[in-house]
């Protein structure tokens, strides 16, 4: 009696709510209107037209994680925007920016409630991009190239699902990379603080007379590949990826295996803690405390040194990034600002977008000096601030070693995404523990990774 | 409760009327034993959070103590989020999951705790399964039902995927089993209908496992971060744990007492109020007038 | 989890008298003054209990709405989606059958995940049953200060993931709290690697979870302690049995239902681990992702906003399901078999 009503209750319910999530499947727009992404747009934020309307209407506006340091400027930019455009209000809203912000944006755009303004990175920006998400702003806007320091325009560009390159984004601001460390502890080891490496083998070759002579009581960088992995490989001129993006190449120059090889010997060797090689602790931490000679590679850390540990900001330097094969600083893509082709008040979106990031307010921003960050539009960076800079303090240091290397940065920046990143990272881990050979490894990443890029379609 | 011979009673109970001192001792070392690994951690992120700018909070010279005790890191909390607004957010959520699950819960559970009704096993079936599907799967399934009914960004569309929890559900149903049947019948014979039974017979008697389930809804609900983050957009709506991990992350660096001050922050209410309705809770269990 | 007779305890001499629950002195209920049919016991031979048939699912609905809403038909949107290619980023997906199943079978790291998290399952539930259940029996007795220990016990459950991963990394680094008295006291030479070897992050995670479950289920096991009367206890004691002997003759049975409901909850949480995992072994999962739980996997390979195959990380998700099911299923027959 029992089991035959169960299993026609049972049944009942899944057929209900299987006609249900049948209806869920299908998505959310009927045919026949313009959409974007399987959302249902206005038919000026789509196709070839240049946009047109009126700048009214509130839009939203979406930074990651710089409420907390930059509430005041940012106010003092929307409210002179509201100014200039009575009739636009912006809600500005702040995303932390943890490691689920890719996903999570990609819910809201799926969902339709992407923000009209929204800071994304290179990886998010690709992600939106591919999908329709984001208004093709090099059509929707003919001059909106002008502000922009041609290097980084060319990287702001992205394939749409038909794999046709278009500008979805407008660069906003960037950071460079530079060589932080502790002055003594470089002495110590007999490397001249004042003469840093040109290429990545020889920082490695650095890292090892650390680990000599340091003799396990402090050591030369974090273990864990991930702080390295495409950035090392972009700044040695190695191939990651095939032109159309859709396999890895990497394992194809004999310099990868070697750059796996060093890893595992740097790691055996005792120049990186043992328990900092899965772990997503940066440098920041244990360089504070002295007990790693290289931080990070982002010029700002050095405010985070400053504030924390003031013993050992005062020991603490600056240097140019090796430039290895390359030639020019790899300084990877900068920040950028898009407008969601689900906006609906596109115009107002776009002119907020531009004035976001024109020259002024981009070389207003700047100048804050708690932060070593750059500009992206030609006026700015020819702003004397940026090109004389006084001062031996690590801050102006750091400030003028970026504006050198942005002359002539290269932004292209290996786009990989978490997955085939983890991927390859792992292997590379297993190497280094020794459980692999590091030609071994370097092969499987590279099979594991188009694994991956295979499902990508 | 009775025993052979009636001891004389005491007004204070004497040591040794707790048992042998040997069983004493060693039950008062196990207890200071678990109370370290369980609340050690804790106890020093609490005294890390109190560390001045100079001092070290990780590493092998870093002491337990501060050195230079001082509320610096809590007043920075303050300061670079707004936490009155996080805490009511949080509360909103949490009274809510609260008044639901209590409500639905406990009538769910008696209905199912109930023999002679068709489907019962049906939904019993439901419940269970629904709490095996891992919530990475459901997860963006969820966001677009909860977009569908416009509460994207609104703390009700926090609220509302948990409403009811089956664990609690399953949990007031075992409660409710657990009141044996002449006590029903004799409510029955004196004319108590279904509601007034539930009412006065069965929701005092599983008073415990409503405790549980209150304590558990708050925690779940004040605790928890991914589908939050997920669902929020704007600062005004956030909710303390949500808010307090924007500390942690900044691309310029940050610092660790100030997470841990905020850590310390997100956990005293729910201490607090732990600490409050643990008296009574515990209370009903020793006199022995709980039954789960 | 079948609804079974409530264990009727053996019989003692005054035990009638304190198995009342409060409020129900006849009293009280005789200023209600409709009457009742006299006639069998309700439900007693399978006669429908209810005159009013919806009054059960009016009860219930809430329940069931919310379980199918926000459960059963996400999942079941799922499933539908494992014999597909869709992307998470939504656009054209078609109908692959069962290719994404055979993918899976021949997938090591598959079997890598589902081994992790079997095994997971396999250390955690047994830990968790039994030790909360003796610290409640620790805490039980109305020592001075009891209190004090018992709330202490709980905080672990109300602390964040941040806090507690903050504090265990800080715990288990090479030269963190653990390693140093390790060496201090002379056990070992050289710093064990809790956060760099794949091992020993798996069971460094699984004390985590063990850790942060103490208390809750030691509130539980509380309530469940109640049920056992104290006469028994008395009684045996005067019979001469010790501690030990009490704990596994008279407690353990006597919280039975609550073992089981301890075990299922905890079998079915090993198996959606997640964080503990991420907090140890960051985001590859431990060194060359040998830490993977299938959740994790299930992130990594389906919900990638670049190279995720939806279709592909949800058959994944269904085999977990099915694991999840299956291993209830089975711990329901041998808890069964235990009481026949």
């Amino acid at each position: 009696m029992r089991a035959g009503r169960l299993t026609a209750s049972v049944a009942g319910i899944i057929a209900l709510t299987l006609t249900a999530a049948g209806c869920g499947l299908s998505g959310g727009s009927s045919g026949g209107d313009s959409t974007a992404g399987g959302c249902k747009v206005d038919k000026g934020n789509v196709g070839s037209g240049k946009l047109t309307g009126d700048v009214k209407g509130q839009i939203t506006f979406q930074t990651t994680n710089l409420k907390k340091d930059f509430g005041d400027f940012f106010n003092g930019v929307i409210t002179s925007f509201e100014k200039a455009h009575p009739g636009a209000k912006v809600k500005w809203i702040d995303d932390p920016g943890d490691n689920t912000f890719t996903q999570r944006t990609v819910a809201d755009a799926q969902a339709c409630t992407l923000p009209d303004v929204i800071n994304v990175n290179a990886e998010t920006a690709t992600a939106l991009t591919k999908a329709g998400y984001l208004l093709d702003l090099g059509v929707k806007d003919p001059d909106v190239a002008k502000p922009f320091v041609p290097a980084f325009w060319k990287t702001s560009t992205y394939p749409d699902a038909s794999g046709k390159a278009i500008h979805t984004t407008l660069p906003w601001y960037t950071g460079g990379v530079l060589l932080t460390y502790n002055k003594d502890l470089l002495t110590k080891a007999g490397i001249d603080p004042a003469k840093p490496p040109t290429s990545i083998f020889g920082l490695f070759a650095d890292y090892e007379k650390i680990a000599r002579s340091a003799k396990g009581k402090y050591f030369a960088t974090m273990a864990n590949p991930v702080w390295r992995i495409p950035g090392d490989f972009d700044q040695m001129d190695i191939r990651t990826l095939s032109a159309d993006g859709r396999s890895a190449v990497f394992a194809d120059d004999p310099r990868t295996t070697q750059w796996v090889a060093w890893m595992a010997k740097l790691y055996k060797e005792g120049a990186m803690p043992k328990d900092s090689l899965s772990s997503s602790n940066d440098p920041s931490t244990l360089y504070s405390q002295g007990k790693v000679a290289y931080g990070s590679t982002n010029p700002s850390f050095v405010r985070f040194v400053k504030q924390n540990s003031p013993t050992v900001y005062a020991r603490t330097a600056v240097g140019q990034q090796p430039y290895d094969a390359l030639g020019r600083a790899s300084a990877g893509a900068p920040q950028y600002i898009s407008v969601a082709a689900t906006s609906k008040h596109a115009p107002v979106a776009l002119a907020f977008a531009e004035y976001l990031t024109d020259a002024e307010n981009q070389t207003a921003w700047c100048k804050d000096p708690n932060v070593v960050i750059f500009p992206t539009t030609s006026a700015s960076l020819n702003d004397p601030f940026f090109q004389n800079v006084t001062g031996s303090d690590p801050f102006s240091q750091a400030r003028k070693l970026v504006a050198d290397q942005l002359k002539t940065a290269d932004t292209n920046q290996t786009n990989l995404s978490p997955a085939v990143q983890n991927a390859i990272v792992a292997q590379v881990q297993l190497a280094m523990q020794g459980k692999k050979s590091p030609a071994q490894a370097v092969k499987d990443a590279q099979a594991k990774a188009n694994e991956l890029l295979k499902q990508a379609g | 409760m009775t025993t052979a011979v009636e001891k004389p009673r005491r007004l204070l109970p004497r040591w040794r009327d707790y048992g042998r001192p040997r069983e004493l001792v060693v039950r008062y070392l196990l207890l200071l034993f678990v109370l370290g690994i369980t609340v050690g951690p804790l106890v020093w992120q609490f005294l890390a959070s109190l560390k001045g700018v100079g001092e070290d909070v990780f590493g092998r010279n870093a002491s337990l103590l501060p050195h230079h005790p001082t509320l610096r890191a809590y007043r920075q909390v303050f300061d670079q989020v707004p936490v009155a607004t996080y805490i009511r957010n949080s509360v909103i959520v949490v009274v809510l999951s609260i008044a639901s699950q209590l409500l639905f819960s406990t009538t769910a559970g008696y209905m199912l705790s109930k023999p002679g009704w068709k489907g019962r096993k049906a939904v019993w079936v439901v419940l269970v399964a629904s709490m095996m599907f891992p919530f990475e799967s459901i997860m963006v399934s969820l966001f677009l039902s909860i977009r569908d009914l416009g509460l994207v960004d609104d703390l009700a569309g926090v609220w509302l995927p948990g409403f009811v929890g089956a664990i609690n559900v399953l949990l007031m149903r075992g409660a409710f089993l657990a009141v044996p049947r002449e006590i029903e019948d004799s409510a029955m014979l004196d004319g108590a209908n279904e509601w007034q039974r539930f009412r006065h017979l069965y929701l005092p008697s599983a008073w415990g496992a409503i405790m549980v389930v209150t304590i558990n809804t708050f925690i779940s609900a004040w605790d928890d971060f991914l589908w939050p983050l997920i669902v929020l957009r704007s600062e005004s709506h956030m909710t303390l744990t949500l808010g307090l991990s924007r500390l942690q992350s900044s691309s310029f660096g940050y610092d660790q007492r100030v997470v841990m001050a905020g850590s310390v922050i997100s956990v005293v209410p729910v201490l607090v109020l732990f600490v409050i309705t643990q008296r009574w809770f515990y209370r009903g269990v020793s006199a022995g007038a709980v039954k789960l | 989890m079948v609804a079974t007779e409530t264990v009727k305890p053996v019989s003692v001499p005054g035990a009638e008298g304190t198995a009342s629950a409060p409020g129900t002195a006849p009293s009280r209920l005789r200023r209600f003054g409709r009457a009742v049919l006299p006639g069998p016991a309700p439900g007693a031979n399978g006669a429908a209990l209810y005159r009013r048939w919806w009054l059960p699912w009016l009860w219930t609905a809430p329940a069931i709405v919310c379980a199918v809403v926000f459960g059963v038909f996400p999942f079941l949107n799922t499933v539908l989606l494992s014999f597909t290619d869709a992307k998470p980023l939504g656009g054209a997906a078609s109908f692959v059958g069962l290719d994404n199943y055979t993918r899976m079978l021949g997938d090591s790291d598959f079997w890598l995940a589902t081994r992790n998290s079997i095994l997971y399952a396999i250390v955690v539930v047994p830990l968790m049953v039994l030790l909360p259940l003796m610290l409640a029996v620790l805490v039980e007795k109305n020592l001075p200060g009891i209190g004090f220990f018992r709330s202490a016990f709980y905080t672990p459950v109300l602390a964040s993931s941040v806090v507690v991963g903050l504090s265990w990394q800080w715990l288990l680094a090479d030269d963190g709290l653990v390693n140093t008295w390790l060496e201090k006291a002379h056990l070992i030479r050289s710093a064990v690697p809790f956060l760099s070897d794949s091992w020993l992050i798996l069971f460094s995670a699984m004390g985590l979870t063990l850790w942060k479950g103490l208390g809750w289920y030691m509130i539980f096991y509380l309530a469940a302690l109640g049920n056992v009367p104290k006469e028994l206890h008395e009684a045996a004691q005067m019979d001469g049995a010790g501690t030990v002997r009490r704990f596994w003759h008279i407690t353990m049975p006597g919280v039975r239902q609550a073992m089981m409901l301890v075990g299922t909850l905890t079998g079915i949480g090993s198996l959606r681990v997640f964080t503990e995992i991420y907090m140890l072994g960051s985001s590859t999962g431990g060194p060359g992702g040998a830490d993977r739980t299938l959740p994790f996997y299930i992130r990594d390979v389906g919900l990638d906003p670049l190279t995720g195959n939806a279709g592909y990380g949800s058959a994944v998700s269904v085999a977990l399901f099915a694991l999840t099911l299956g291993l209830t299923l089975l711990a329901q027959r041998l808890t069964k078999e235990d009481e026949a």
